[in-house]
Parts: C-alpha cells; structure tokens; sequence
C-alpha cells in the first residue's frame, strides 16, 4: 500500500464516502495497524480544522455584510457623542459660560433683591418716622393757629436769657428781674421749646424778683405744682438742687447751704455751694422734700462755684400783689415729697421755664 | 423586543415568519443569511450592551458574537444543538463565558472561579472550551501552511478552504491531470501532517 492510496482510503473513510463493508474492513486494519489508526486520527483533527477554519470564515464573512449595514446603538451613541462633541463644542462652551453666568447672576440678583428687601422696611421705618414729623409739625401749626392772638417768637437772637419756674397752673411765674427790666418783649420757653409771650406783672427791684405772667388766656401747665413754696428755715449744710437753662437744655446742679446770708451780709439772700453759669438766674433752689427754699439770683465773680440765692420768703411777699387769678393756697401743696430724687425732677422740670427777652 | 422572546420572528422575502428554537437552529445549519440576519438583529445588542459593561469595546463585542455564532453554527450543522434554554439565553450564555475566558487570558488568571451557575448548568464551558482548542489549531494550520511553501501550500488551500475540485486545481496549477494533482495533494497532506502535530509536541514540551 502506497502513500498515495493510503491517503486515499483514509481520506474516504474521515468524509464518510466509504459503504459498510469497506468501511468495516478499514476498521479492522485500523486494529491491526496502530500507524494507519493515527495517521486516521491525524487527518481527521486536520480536516476538524480545516472545517471549523471554514466555518468561521463563512460566518465572519456572513455576519460582517449584516454588520456593515446595521450600526450598533452603543456604536451610534459613542459616535454621535463624539460627533457631537467636535461639532458643538463652541456652542457647548457658550453654553456652559451663559449658564454659570446666568447661576451667578442669579445668586446677585436674589441676594440683591434680599438686601433691598431690608433696605425697603428701613426706609418704610425712615417714611413712618417722616410721617410722624410731618403730623407733628401739621399739629403744631394747628396750635399755633389757635394761638393766632399770641405773639410769635422773633426769629432774632435774644438779647438776654434766665429761667423761670412756675407759681401758678394758669401761667404765673417768677424770675430775676434783672433779666427782664426794661424789656417788653418777654417770652417764657417751656419744656416742650413752644415760646409764650410773657407779660411783667409785678416786680421788686429790691430783691430783683419779677414775676411774669403768660399772655395766653387758656395757657395751663400740665398738673399741678410739684413743688412748695414756703416760709423754711434756711440751714447750713442743707443739701440743695436746682433746675435750670444755661443752655437750651435743661440742666440739673446739686450742692449745699453754705451761708444763711448773701454776699455781704445781705439777710434776704443766702450762700450757696452749687456751681452756676450765666442763665441760670431765676431757677429754683429746691431741698431735699420737694421744696423751694430761694431763686438764684447771681454768683461771686472771683471764686467758682459761690451761688447766692433770694429767699423764698420775699417770693411770698411778692405774691401777695398778684391779681385775684392767682392762688397763694397752691404754694402750700406738695405732691413731691415721697419720690425720690430723679421721680421729683421728672415733675418739676415740666414746670422750669426758660425766659429770653428781645430787643 | 419582548414580543421576540416568545417567537422568533424572521423576516425574509418581505413575508414574516414565525420560527421555533428548532425551526432557528435548522436554518442556522443549512447557513441561510436570513436567519443570521435575524440572530444578529435579536442577539447582538444584548450581547454589545454585556460586553461593553465588562469592560470590553464595541469591536470586543462584535468579535465575541461572531464567535459564538461561529459555535452555534458548527453545533447546528453537526446536530449537536440541543437547548435547554431559549436560543437567545444559549447564545449570550456563550459569549459572556468567552469574554470573561478571554479576559482572565490576557490577566492570566485561572478562569473555573468565574463561570456562574447558569453557564454550568447549560454545559457552556466544554463548547467554549473545544471552540478555543479549534482556535488554536487553526492558527497552528494557518502558520504550518506558510511553512509549506509553494505549491503545498495553493494546493492545499484551493482544496480544504477553497473546496475546488482536483480537476481545477490541476488545470489551475498546469497538472497533465487530477490524478497527479492528487498525488501532488497527498504529498503535501502528509507534510502538512507531520509539520502540525510535530510541531504541536514540540510546544508542549516547551
């Protein structure tokens, strides 16, 4: 047997092409010769991969045609992202930078709107406060319309300027003479700053007392007088204070009795230890219960702080020569004496007045 | 495509058909390029999305599917297709256990940890398994057939791959007849023989 028909018998058995009886007789040489029975075994892998080579060929080719034709969707998707992103990468870009511009705009624009809010009800605080100003002032106009026959303030510097403090609910007060002698145009500033035209009632040039009255029929102080006014012994080391308006403020000073007499000697005034400034002359010197033991009438020139005082007593003399209008009674009234010393002086002020005279 | 998984719908010839497991198997092996067609339509996007989860690229993927029907394809025509499952559990059962096969190939990891139960249970592995070895065979053949030289190696292609007949071989390569042509043809059979599986002893003695 040669290479030749060997290879041909084996080639016809692996393909199948052999009919039973050769294919039997084959095999029992196949038994007998364990060379043919490899050589078989050989060809036969060879052919196996011949075939799958074959196969896989077929389908590659196969497939490969359908393949072409149809794009995968992933395939699609990654292509049409990278597509997209060649194409419309400056218009993503803009987009991008509109986008966090418009965020941040925002972000400004809410916190503006944020601000503005609290910037509005301040001003709404600013316009209420405004209105109330404005009410005021439409208010003030309204009294000062009532007050047509009242004199009006000159709007000019005064000449000079004391304190006053009230005798009377009705307009009644007192104050040194010296700071109203030979001046008609009077006017008595209350706590409020409203200015009320003052008349000169009475006088006493000897102890530079005057005592004023408010040209006004319906003028009332709110309430009646604190403060007594009475005939008091005068004792040293007596703790005093006073009110009074060496500005346009009110101002509160405390000291003592230094002195039961005035400078010189003179027994109808006493000494004090109280510091003083020009226009306070006028104001009341009051004690520790509520009442008003002098008015302060002038200082010693050289030394700081010595304040002298008229005597209340020659304030009641003065009284005495007041209209019928005017009550002696009330000066006895203290509605003071049990508050202490900031509750005593939030009463009393409403009734320390402030008076200028004009040229 | 859910409607598909119950039947399997062919389209050819502008007239849809409705075809069993059976019936799809049948026509795989007789190789008809409708019912590729429509194993690719059916199947490969399944496959595409798995594999490119896995980490594998699109060209992963179709390499993977051709190779899995490459398998069904071979079991169809030799009538050793014989499901338990659907056909398109089978076919993407097959190229999961090959990607993944494929993977611990290349990082050289041992690869029975990763086949799950499923792929068990179907009896993918020994296909995978003998597909791998066809594989290597072939590429063993394709290198032994360039070692041949001329005219083994037309000769032997024209015939195994080419599947012409020994008269136009003979004509082809100016043979007086087939017969010699023949003679020729197991000539280089038998070196062709002795190349392959010498050289196959000899990588597994390496």
């Amino acid at each position: 047997m040669n290479e030749h028909n060997t290879y041909e018998l084996v080639e016809k058995y692996c393909h199948g092409f052999m009919d039973d009886k050769e294919k039997m007789f084959f095999e029992i040489d196949m038994e007998n010769n364990p060379a043919l029975a490899q050589l078989v075994h050989e060809h036969k892998t060879l052919i196996n991969t011949f075939d799958h080579h074959n196969n896989r060929e077929f389908i590659r080719y196969s497939l490969d045609s359908i393949h072409k034709h149809s794009h995968s969707q992933t395939h699609l998707m990654l292509k049409h992202l990278k597509l997209s992103v060649n194409k419309y990468w400056r218009t993503a870009s803009v987009a991008a930078v509109v986008a966090v511009t418009a965020s941040v705009l925002t972000f400004l624009f809410a916190r503006s709107i944020y601000k503005k809010d609290t910037q509005a009800t301040y001003q709404l605080l600013k316009g209420e406060i405004n209105n109330i100003k404005k009410d005021q002032r439409a208010i003030k106009h309204e009294v000062d319309k009532v007050k047509i026959n009242a004199v009006p303030v000159p709007d000019y510097p005064s000449k000079f300027s004391g304190t006053g403090f009230a005798i009377s609910k009705n307009g009644y007060l007192v104050t040194n003479l010296h700071v109203v002698d030979g001046y008609t145009k009077i006017f008595t500033f209350t706590e409020d700053g409203i200015g009320h035209q003052c008349n000169l009632v009475v006088k006493d040039e000897l102890n530079d007392l005057a005592i004023l009255k408010i040209n006004e029929d319906d003028f009332k102080f709110s309430g009646n007088l604190p403060y007594s006014i009475k005939k008091s012994n005068i004792n040293l080391a007596h703790r005093i204070y006073s009110l009074g308006y060496p500005k346009n403020e009110i101002v509160y000073n405390e000291g003592y009795i230094s002195s039961v007499t005035g400078f010189d000697g003179d027994s109808n005034k006493f000494q004090l230890e109280l510091p003083s400034n020009p226009g306070v002359s006028g104001a009341p010197i009051i004690d520790e219960t509520g009442n008003v033991l002098g008015i302060i009438s002038g200082k010693q020139s050289q030394t700081e702080g010595v304040t002298f005082a008229i005597k209340s007593k020659e304030l009641i003399n003065l009284v005495k020569e007041l209209p019928e209008d005017f009550k002696t009674s009330v000066l006895q009234e203290n509605n003071i004496r049990s508050l202490n010393r900031s509750g005593q002086i939030n009463q009393i002020r409403k009734f320390v007045c402030m008076v200028k005279v004009y040229n | 495509m859910g409607h598909l998984n119950t039947d399997n719908v062919l389209m050819s010839n502008n007239s849809t058909q409705i075809l069993s497991d059976e019936q799809l198997i049948r026509s795989l092996a007789s190789g008809d390029s409708s019912t590729l067609n429509y194993i690719y339509k059916s199947c490969y996007p399944t496959i595409e999305k798995m594999v490119f989860k896995m980490n594998g690229s699109v060209d992963d993927a179709y390499d993977i599917f051709q190779d899995a029907v490459t398998i069904l394809y071979e079991k169809a025509k030799k009538d050793e297709l014989h499901l338990s499952c659907r056909f398109s559990t089978y076919i993407t059962a097959v190229a999961k256990h090959m990607w993944l096969k494929k993977m611990s190939q290349k990082k050289n990891q041992s690869f029975s940890t990763l086949s799950d139960y499923l792929e068990e249970t179907i009896g993918v592995h020994d296909t995978v398994h003998q597909f791998f070895e066809f594989e290597q065979n072939v590429s063993k053949l394709t290198d032994c057939l360039k070692q041949l030289g001329e005219p083994c190696n037309t000769v032997i292609t024209a015939f195994y791959i080419h599947n012409k007949s020994m008269q136009d071989i003979a004509s082809d390569l100016g043979y007086t007849n087939a017969e010699n042509a023949k003679t020729q043809k197991y000539k280089c059979l038998n070196r062709l023989r002795k190349l392959f599986f010498n050289e196959k002893e000899a990588s597994l003695y390496k």
